[in-house]
C-alpha cells in the first residue's frame, strides 16, 4: 500500500503527472514489486510466507524513510487533489471500490480462482494435475498488490499528505484483522469484516475514553472470531443454524 | 520403450533410498512395483514425477528426458498420479475435484480467463462434460455434488484416480490404490483398472496387496532401494529372494 501511495504521489510531484494517471501507476508499481518479491516468496509456505510478507512490509517502511526524495520520515506533502469537495471524493472511492471488487469477483470465480484454491488445499495434488504452483502464487501476490497499490495511491491523493508511518506494521495488522474477522475463504468475508470493524472505530471516534481502548476492543473481537468462528463473521448464520438443528435433534432423541 | 528409468539414485542424507534403479515400461503394459515397507516405492514415484530431485540417473518418458523437471511439467507431458495417503481437494465437491484437475486439457490462456472470452466459456463447458464422463468411468457420478471429505474411503480412493485421469495421462502412476479398501471395494477397483487397460492406458502400480499381481503383465520387486527381481507374476511368486525379502530369511524346515 505504501509503495503504491508513494509511487502515485511521487509521479504527481516529481513528474507532474495527472492524478488520473498517477493512481493506476501506483497500482502498477506495486504490482511490479509484488511480482519481483513473489519469486523468492513463492518458495515459502504457510507461516513462513506470512512472516516473510509481514517483515517485508516493515522493511519497505524503513527503506522509504531513509531516502531523501521520498521526504524521509516527514513524508510527502502537497499532493495535488483530484476533487475539492468531500462528496465527490466519496462517490469516487465508492466507484473505485465497486470496480475493483467486480474485477476481483470475476477472477475469484473463474478457473484462476479454482486453481488458487486448489493450491491452498493441497499444493502436492495441485502440481500433480499440472497446476504451476509458483506461477499462481506469484500471480496472486501481483494481482493483490495491484489493487492495494491503487488503494494506496488513491489514499495519498485524498489525504494530500503521506508519511511512512501510515503504512507501518499497524496498518498491515488492521488489514489482516478485517480479513480474519470477516472470514478468509469467502469473497464477502473481508468486505463485511472491514465494514463492521471500521464502523465500530468510527462510531467511537468522538469519545476520548473509548478511543484509548479501541486496540483492546478490536483485539478482543479478533480473538473471539479466531477461536469461535474459524470462518469469520460470514460463517455466523451457518453456525447458528447448525446449533439449532443440533438442539432439535437432541430433543427428539 | 515408453518409460525408461536408468541408474536412478536418491539419498536422504546418509540413507540411500533408491540405489541405481533400472526399469522399463512398454506402452499398454501394467507393471506392478511391490516390496516391503520402506523399500523406496513411493520415493521412486516422487522421483519420476519431479517431487524429489534425484542424485543421479535418468528418467526418459516418450523419448524425452524428464529427469528432475517440475511436477506440473511432468503432468503436462502426460503422467498422471495418485498418492498413497490420497490427499484430495477436500473442500471441493467431487465434480469440482475433477474439473479443477482438467487444468491442462484444454488449457485456457490467462487472457481468455480474465476477459471471459468465448474460447474460455467453450473450454469450461467442454471440461464440465468431460468431468462427468470421467466420473461415470470410475463410477462416482451418483455422488458428484458431495464434498470430497464426506465421501467413504473407497470412493475417495476412486476420486484420486479420477483426478489423475482428468489430466488425460498416457501413463498412470498409482500409489497403493487398494490400500485401506475392503474386499468388495478391492474387487470393484480391480475391475475398473482392468477396464482402463482395455481402453489403452499404461499403468505403473505400487501395491502391498498381492491381489494386484494377477492384474499385472510384469512385476518388479524392490527392497532397500534396489530391484531384486523382475518377471511375470508367476516367476516372482516363486523367486527365493522375494520370499526372503517378505518373510525374512530362509525357511528352515
Amino acid at each position: 500500500m505504501g509503495v503504491g501511495a508513494y509511487a502515485g504521489a511521487l509521479a504527481c510531484k516529481l513528474l507532474d503527472w495527472s492524478p488520473w494517471l498517477a493512481i493506476p501507476f501506483g497500482g502498477l508499481v506495486s504490482m511490479a514489486l509484488g511480482i519481483v518479491i513473489g519469486f523468492p516468496f513463492a518458495r515459502l509456505r504457510a507461516l513462513y510466507y506470512a512472516m516473510g510478507s509481514l517483515f517485508f512490509g516493515i522493511a519497505v517502511v524503513n527503506v522509504i524513510s531513509s531516502f531523501s526524495f521520498t521526504g524521509g520520515v516527514m513524508g510527502i506533502t502537497g499532493i495535488p487533489p483530484l476533487f475539492t469537495d468531500m462528496q465527490t471524493y466519496y462517490y469516487f472511492f465508492l466507484g473505485l471500490t465497486v470496480f475493483c471488487l467486480l474485477i476481483i469477483y470475476r477472477v475469484e470465480h473463474s478457473r484462476i480462482g479454482t486453481n488458487l484454491r486448489s493450491i491452498a488445499q493441497s499444493h502436492l495434488v495441485a502440481s500433480s494435475v499440472g497446476i504451476n504452483e509458483s506461477f499462481y502464487k506469484i500471480f496472486a501476490v501481483g494481482f493483490g498488490c495491484l489493487f492495494v497499490g491503487i488503494a494506496g495511491a488513491a489514499y495519498a491523493n485524498y489525504n494530500q499528505v503521506i508519511m511512512p508511518q501510515s503504512f507501518g506494521l499497524m496498518s498491515t495488522l488492521w488489514i489482516a484483522m478485517y480479513v480474519l474477522v470477516g472470514g478468509v475463504n469467502n469473497f464477502a468475508g473481508p468486505i463485511i469484516g472491514t465494514f463492521i470493524l471500521l464502523t465500530i472505530t468510527e462510531f467511537f471516534r468522538g469519545s476520548e475514553m473509548v478511543m484509548k481502548y479501541t486496540p483492546y476492543i478490536s483485539a478482543g473481537i479478533l480473538l473471539i472470531a479466531a477461536y469461535f468462528m474459524k470462518g469469520g463473521l460470514i460463517s455466523l448464520p451457518r453456525l447458528v443454524i447448525a446449533l439449532f438443528s443440533k438442539f432439535r435433534i437432541g430433543k427428539d432423541g | 520403450m515408453f518409460l525408461e528409468i536408468k541408474g536412478l539414485t536418491k539419498n536422504f542424507g546418509g540413507l540411500i533410498a533408491i540405489n541405481n534403479f533400472d526399469l522399463g515400461v512398454n506402452q499398454l503394459e501394467i507393471i506392478g512395483l511391490i516390496g516391503p515397507n520402506g523399500a523406496g516405492k513411493t520415493t521412486l514415484f516422487n522421483l519420476i514425477t519431479g517431487v524429489y530431485r534425484s542424485n543421479g540417473g535418468t528418467v526418459i518418458f516418450g523419448g524425452k528426458d524428464i529427469t528432475n523437471i517440475s511436477p506440473h511439467t511432468v503432468a503436462s507431458l502426460g503422467i498422471g498420479r495418485t498418492f498413497q495417503l490420497n490427499p484430495l481437494f477436500n473442500e471441493f465437491t467431487v465434480l469440482e475435484n475433477v474439473s479443477a484437475s482438467f487444468h491442462l486439457h484444454p488449457k485456457s490462456h490467462l487472457w481468455d480467463i480474465f476477459f471471459n472470452t468465448p474460447t474460455y466459456r467453450k473450454n469450461e463447458a467442454y471440461i464440465n462434460a468431460q468431468s462427468l464422463e470421467v466420473l461415470r468411468i470410475v463410477g462416482l457420478n451418483k455422488v458428484k455434488d458431495e464434498l470430497a471429505r464426506n465421501l467413504p474411503y473407497g470412493y475417495q480412493k476412486m476420486l484420486g484416480i479420477a483426478r489423475a485421469l482428468a489430466t488425460q495421462p498416457k501413463l498412470l502412476l498409482l500409489d497403493e490404490p487398494l490400500g485401506g479398501m475392503n474386499p468388495s471395494e478391492i474387487e470393484l477397483c480391480l475391475n475398473r483398472l482392468r477396464k482402463l487397460r482395455q481402453d489403452g492406458m499404461t499403468i505403473l502400480i505400487v501395491e502391498h496387496n498381492m491381489q494386484i499381481l494377477d492384474l499385472c503383465d510384469r512385476i518388479a520387486v524392490i527392497s532397500f532401494g534396489q530391484k531384486i527381481c523382475e518377471g511375470s507374476p508367476k516367476e516372482v511368486r516363486e523367486n527365493e529372494e522375494v520370499i526372503s525379502a517378505y518373510f525374512g530369511g530362509e525357511n528352515v524346515a
